[in-house]
């Protein structure tokens, strides 16, 4: 309580720090090493020996944000290739694969040639897919498929997996903490020297997933068409996956391209949390990584969205239930106007006792699901200010809709009071807490915040901007962004 | 107090062999120490087992208590009575505080109080900051006791559980889990799927009763992990719990399962880029000693991801799907084994008929000693993981007690699998997965490739998806 008190008293409209989150940095600080090495690659490490585990990621600032038209699907793509070994790993014989290799190249050249025809002749394309069949089951022969899995696995390595999204790519691995020695030298054999073998298979996969994840997944189609409404210009729009057409014939040439241009120390951070000691980790991934050549530069968008000039509205029609989604654009997460709408989000939406949930789902019992978020889209560019629900049968996704409205303009109207926005702020400090009982919510904390905004010091100065904003202030910020003009909605109705 | 486990150090060494020259082959690695954290155990005067681990990383208590009840209790005409008396218990207030008093209260300090259920028990858990733990533990108890089930958010609830019902079609991939859930357990309770009339019919007395019914310290289990020291905690019990009665008789529940044998192949017809399909039948309990070869035999199958062998020809090879794999499942009261693939319609043949190819061949044929060694090696290395938190190590002990499992089951899981032999894997294969007996469901665009379908593998029987309300 005394601690309330005492942020009431000091708060201010500018950055401050408070005692609460200068502690809360201090001991987190106290576990953590940060150094960079030559070649620019950046590591931190974070210590908890309570368990003999370490969390492993390595992190790429690049991601579907870094792509334009003829190579969309790039980054995640390469996430899958990456996992294909090199010319150690990953071959029992590597001059008879790169014979087999070559001519499945030339082959697959042909056929995606001809696929891309208006008029593709489906004889051909047979006797091609015949061809392809067999030097595929030659090629078989002569790889490891997975070659890293299991030698991770036998060494009790867990989780091996990656992400990729709009900011970034991921590797991740959670290992015993007596292999660190093993995870170094996999790890660097994974990024400093692919061979990016047996990719037309892989490419097949990929369609695969996007099937799952998008083309058979009402959430997944919705969210697709939102982002591309929502985003006219700046790469946020292009779905992470990559489109449909594009894949089925996204040449390997096309991804050696982009590895070439994105894969490099310094654009990397490794992150380790865990039990592991600096004075060994580091002299480790000295050896292994310590040869990677750095690069000059990563090519960048300098694409900025443009002002939003009214709004907009998509309707997708399916056999699912209806739900939607509306999107504000709003200014970067680590900037004041960044954080206050994270705080707005979380006032409005943030719990059964925030007044959205209160009003649509409790009292006009209209709604099954009611919700706000701030930062949709990614964190390394401006991103959107999100809302969304579902309506409960009989109700509509525009009864819904404008309820969430009439919130909005109420709360634009009435305020917050200072009671209420003290309890949210609580709640935000309790939470801090929370976070760092997971080893991979630090882990990724550290990753994100220093990958996209710069430094992970960002993780409490959004505590401090949050804490410093007075009632007034953050409806003000929310009521400049919050406008129809700047609105994007995309529903999804359902087929009658 | 009982001292369940002595500061146990394992040390994991497996020594492994590679046919190949590679750099990693070289390295040598220092032994790995794991120190298991104790749980300690204790017993109320009223029954109600309290299971401790102290944890002060960071200043947050975890709180579980567990009762006997869950699905498997819920009767035929109710089902989703379970559910509906979790979510009606939490959201509808309790005697010391009303609900929208107790969301706001909660949700201010950053605390959690949530309920639920899962087959044979229902749940209340706590989630605070110790300096909170004081005034937030007189609701935690009351909410689990003394809820009051207010009638407008009991409606609330109700009307939401039957929204939930109407989306419960709107992924492919929902449905064929369970609808095939459905399939392999028929009408035992582990097959119970809740409809509009089951849970239109549950009033707010039924959930009230059973409340009372469910709610008893015999038979009891609260989970404790996190910033108190022992002798507050028991302070802290006494005080919340010691009114708390017990009842006599501890609540039972029948979980007897005599489940058929007989393949059945069907489909269901759903407009889905993608064909998603499961197979699979019933399979052995967790307490049979086969099980931990027929573990090993299900990583080398499907279960060890892309060191299996579905993933490898299905996925990698063959590029038919994106999500591919195989699980053993074994409770102490039933188990399956099943296999799920999900790949475009026109993949859909030749992916069943390489999972089908697939569990013949882990069964007719001994597997190669590489990938006995890996499924083995891996199983038993990656030990050191079931131990990555306290309140993981402390809630698995209090499930072991209440599946009559014994309480070093872990250790016992990892001696047995080291015992396991290569003949162990065909033999338990061999034993439990009868392929003459599998049931096969497919949903998706099925009526494109019926024809296909049926000439490979006999007919396929339509089921048809209720009509959302």
């Amino acid at each position: 309580m005394k601690l309330i008190l005492f942020i009431l008293l000091t708060m201010s409209t500018h950055a401050q720090r408070f005692d609460f989150v200068q502690k809360l940095q201090e001991n987190f600080e106290r576990n953590l090493t940060i150094t960079t090495l030559d070649n620019g690659l950046k590591i931190m490490i974070y210590e908890k020996h309570d368990v003999p585990i370490v969390k492993t990621r390595i992190g790429f600032k690049v991601g579907s944000v870094d792509e334009h038209a003829g190579n969309f699907g790039c980054a995640h793509m390469l996430e899958h290739m990456l996992f294909k070994g090199n010319k150690v790993y990953g071959t029992k014989d590597l001059d008879k694969e790169g014979e087999i290799t070559k001519a499945i190249e030339t082959l697959a050249y042909k056929m995606d040639k001809e696929n891309l025809l208006e008029h593709p002749n489906r004889t051909i394309l047979k006797l091609y897919k015949k061809r392809m069949k067999k030097l595929v089951t030659k090629l078989n022969k002569v790889v490891i498929k997975s070659p890293y899995n299991p030698i991770y696995s036998q060494n009790g390595g867990k989780g091996l997996n990656a992400y990729t999204n709009t900011d970034n790519t991921v590797y991740i691995v959670n290992i015993p903490s007596n292999k660190l020695e093993l995870w170094a030298l996999l790890e660097s054999s994974k990024f400093t020297n692919p061979v990016l073998r047996s990719y037309y298979p892989e490419r097949d996969v990929v369609i695969e997933e996007r099937r799952m994840r998008t083309d058979g997944s009402p959430r997944g189609q919705l969210w697709e068409q939102f982002m591309l409404s929502a985003y006219t210009a700046h790469n946020y729009r292009n779905p992470v996956i990559g489109f449909m057409s594009e894949l089925q014939t996204l040449a390997k040439s096309t991804l050696t391209d982009f590895f070439n241009q994105y894969y490099a120390p310094n654009n990397a951070t490794i992150v380790l949390v865990g039990d592991v000691y600096p004075k060994q980790a580091i002299p480790l991934i000295k050896k292994y990584f310590g040869s990677w050549q750095a690069k000059k530069e990563f090519p960048r968008t300098h694409i900025t969205e443009p002002k939003q000039l009214g709004e907009r509205h998509t309707v997708i029609s399916s056999k699912a239930q209806p739900f939607f989604y509306n999107g504000y654009h709003i200014p970067k997460v680590n900037t004041l106007e960044g954080s206050a709408l994270g705080l707005f989000a979380q006032t409005i939406a943030g719990g059964k006792s925030s007044i959205m949930y209160k009003k649509l789902v409790l009292e006009k019992q209209i709604a099954a699901s009611v919700w706000a978020f701030a930062g949709a889209g990614g964190q390394r560019y401006s991103p959107l200010f999100m809302t969304g629900g579902s309506p409960k049968s009989p109700h509509t996704n525009k009864e819904v809709n404008d309820a969430i409205d009439q919130v909005l303009q109420s709360v634009f109207k009435d305020g917050i009071s200072l009671d209420e926005l003290n309890r949210v702020k609580r709640r935000y400090k309790s939470e801090y807490i929370y976070a760092m009982d997971s080893s991979d919510n630090i882990a990724s904390l550290l990753l994100d915040n220093e990958m996209n905004l710069g430094t992970y010091k960002e993780i409490f100065n959004d505590l401090d901007r949050v804490l410093a904003i007075t009632p007034k202030q953050l409806v003000d910020i929310a009521k400049k962004h919050l406008i129809k003009s700047n609105k994007t909605t995309a529903t999804l109705e359902t087929k009658k | 107090m009982k001292m369940i486990q002595n500061l146990l150090i394992f040390c994991l060494s497996i020594s492994i062999n590679y046919s190949l020259d590679l750099p990693h082959t070289k390295l040598s690695y220092p032994e790995l120490k794991l120190e298991i954290p104790v749980v300690s155990q204790f017993k109320m005067q009223n029954g109600l087992k309290v299971f401790y681990i102290k944890d002060s990383t960071l200043p947050i208590i975890k709180m579980a208590l567990f009762v006997k009840g869950g699905s498997f209790t819920d009767s035929k005409s109710t089902i989703g009575l379970s559910g509906l008396l979790s979510s009606s218990q939490r959201d509808g207030g309790n005697h010391l505080m009303s609900a929208t008093n107790l969301d706001q209260f909660l949700e201010e300090r950053g605390a959690t109080i949530a309920a639920s259920s899962s087959d044979t028990v229902n749940e209340v858990s706590l989630q605070c900051l110790s300096t909170d733990l004081k005034e937030i533990m007189p609701l935690f108890v009351s909410t689990a006791l003394n809820p009051s089930f207010e009638r407008k958010r009991f409606e609330i609830q109700r009307k939401l559980a039957l929204e939930g019902l109407r989306r419960q079609n709107d992924e492919a991939a929902q449905v064929v889990r369970r609808k095939f859930n459905k399939l392999i357990y028929k009408d035992h309770v582990a097959g119970n799927e809740a409809s509009f009339a089951t849970v239109s019919s549950i009033d707010l007395e039924k959930v009230k009763e059973e409340h009372k019914k469910r709610f008893r310290p015999d038979g009891a289990q609260l989970l404790v992990v996190g910033d108190i020291a022992l002798n507050q905690l028991k302070v802290l019990l006494n005080k919340s719990f010691s009114k708390w009665k017990p009842q006599g008789k501890e609540n039972t529940i029948d979980t007897s399962m005599n489940l058929d044998f007989a393949s059945e192949r069907q489909y269901i017809e759903m407009d889905t880029p993608q064909l998603n399909i499961r197979v699979g039948h019933k399979s052995l309990k967790i307490s049979n000693p086969d099980y931990f070869p027929l573990l090993i035999a299900d990583y080398i199958l499907g279960g060890g991801g892309f060191n299996s062998r579905l993933m490898q020809k299905v996925r990698t090879e063959m590029g038919l799907a994106y999500s591919i794999y195989s699980y053993v499942w074994g409770d102490v009261y039933y188990g399956t084994m099943g296999v799920y693939c999900g790949t475009k319609t026109n993949g859909a043949v030749d992916s069943l008929s390489e999972i089908l190819n697939q569990i013949n061949k882990v069964r007719d044929e001994k597997v190669t000693e590489a990938e006995f060694n890996l499924a083995k090696n891996t199983m038993i290395n990656q030990y050191v993981f079931k131990f990555s938190s306290k309140y993981q190590v402390a809630s698995r002990m209090l499930y072991f007690q209440r599946k009559n499992l014994p309480d070093n089951f872990m250790q016992l899981y990892l001696e047995s699998l080291k015992k396991v032999t290569i003949e162990d894997v065909q033999g338990a294969a061999k034993k439990y997965w009868k392929p003459e007996s599998l049931k096969i469901l497919l949903v998706g665009k099925v009526s494109t490739i019926k024809d296909a379908l049926e000439t490979k593998f006999g007919k396929f029987k339509e089921q048809k998806l209720e009509k959302a309300q």
